[in-house]
């Protein structure tokens, strides 16, 4: 599955920057994330996901690698986690780019993610779907928290 | 591997009410369990307890109320390719249920867990979308009723309150000189797509239209602007132009890549088979039965 999202923020791009960074800040923008902490900062990241699909939960660990920074530009990372009773793996690459935008910015987001086992075969398209409303949910709150 | 559960038998609604209301999602409910011991047993989902409501009193009739037809949620599909007042009100759905999945599940699954689950690639969602459906949740508090379009939110997902019950589903039989037809296309257990069409024709030309699809997108469709497209046809208008109008339901239906197919490719399926129902729906209604034969194709 793959989401491309462009999101115009009134705020600059400095401040936008500076909320990516913002780990208790970008826990409270992601649905689903809890319990997010600082590895090694800039680095190594750790978080926990959970997501509803009908009546099947999933609770994944997730490991977050920063992959590439180009300070204050944009970020790449990978994500990687088991739920280990759904037997399901999650793999995501995310690219996050700031740039000026009519006196405010603009945040390009975009993600690529795997699920694969069991939890797969309920079909690509609800997966997609959800992948969608999580990542507008996300921008939503992010342009809330960083015009706010 | 099925983990141990304990097994709820509630003698009443509001009783089954009561343990989902105390157990939230501790609990699921049971009915024939096709879809449900499905994902139990790849343990997809975990649970500790079952609520049975298969033999709760009334829940699995079939009646007639107030001019509509009225289906019990724990009816099963078999129940309803058989019962009496199915075939005088709404014979489609005596025909589409005939035809849902195997004998095996037809003989235990039932309508409402069919809904509840709310499989995208299921054929009663979308047949019943033609009948203008309703469906009735009850709880402890209360009881309500919603449409089926606002009951179904999305693939495997519905309006349904953790501790509601839906206990019957109720379907409004078309006007006098309606004729319909349901066409189903699939390699797999399940359909790959599935188109319910009805034309109400008087005096020659076509009054009001239906179409739904289900299967190509999160959840079945009621297609507006392809419905209005016939308004005044006549039955050789339908069968000469039926065409533009499989192109303007692929045009407009919602559709997503899933292991049946990308979305272009259900989209395009779209556009073929909205063509295919109308014409053997506008030959019914002139009269005539029989129509052409497609691979993997059921017509009913």
């Amino acid at each position: 599955m793959r989401v491309e999202r462009d999101l115009d923020v009134a705020a600059p791009p400095e401040r936008l920057w500076a909320a990516l960074w913002d780990v208790p800040r970008m826990v409270a923008c992601l649905p689903g994330c809890a319990e997010a902490r600082e590895v090694e900062p800039q680095k190594r990241y750790e978080a926990h996901m959970s997501q509803r699909v009908g009546p099947i939960s999933l609770s994944v660990p997730m490991q977050v690698t920063i992959a590439d920074v180009v300070s204050p530009h944009s970020l790449a990372l990978e994500a990687k986690g088991r739920d280990g009773s759904l037997g399901a793996s999650v793999a995501m690459s995310v690219r996050l780019a700031v740039a000026p935008r009519d006196g405010g910015s603009r945040l390009r987001v975009e993600a690529e993610g795997k699920i694969l086992g069991k939890l797969g075969a309920l079909g690509h398209g609800v997966i997609q779907r959800r992948a969608e409303e999580l990542i507008d949910e996300f921008g939503l709150r992010l342009k809330r928290a960083v015009e706010g | 591997m099925l983990r141990p559960f304990a097994l709820h038998r509630p003698a009443t609604v509001a009783e089954a009410s009561e343990i989902l209301a105390q157990q939230g999602r501790d609990a699921a409910l049971y009915a024939g369990g096709t879809e449900l011991l499905l994902i139990l047993k790849e343990g997809l989902l975990r649970v500790k307890s079952l609520v049975d409501i298969k033999r709760l009193p009334g829940l699995a009739g079939i009646r007639a109320d107030n001019g509509h037809l009225l289906i019990g949620a724990a009816a099963t599909h078999r129940a309803v390719e058989h019962a009496p007042e199915v075939h005088a009100r709404c014979p489609l759905i005596a025909r589409v249920a005939r035809h849902v999945a195997n004998v095996r599940v037809r003989s235990v699954g039932t309508v409402g867990g069919n809904l509840a689950f709310a499989d995208p690639h299921s054929d009663l969602a979308t047949a019943f979308l033609l009948f203008d459906a309703t469906v009735r949740l009850a709880a402890r508090a209360g009881e309500r009723e919603l449409a089926l379009g606002d009951f179904v939110v999305g693939p495997y997902e519905t309006s349904r309150r953790d501790e509601e019950i839906l206990t019957s589903v109720r379907l409004t039989p078309w006007p006098a000189g309606t004729t319909g037809a349901y066409v189903k296309y699939g390699l797999h257990e399940r359909p790959t797509l599935g188109v319910a069409v009805a034309l109400t024709v008087a005096g020659g030309a076509v009054r009001g239209a239906r179409i739904a699809v289900g299967c190509v997108g999160p959840r079945p469709q009621r297609l507006a602007g392809a419905e209005a497209r016939l308004g005044g046809w006549s039955l050789a208008d339908v069968e000469r132009r039926a065409g533009e109008v499989g192109a303007e339901a692929a045009a407009a239906v919602d559709a997503v890549d899933d292991l049946h197919g990308s979305a272009e490719y259900k989209r395009d399926m779209t556009r073929v088979f909205v063509r295919r129902a109308l014409l053997v729906a506008a030959a019914r209604s002139a009269g005539r039965e029989g129509h052409e034969r497609h691979p993997h194709t059921v017509v009913v």
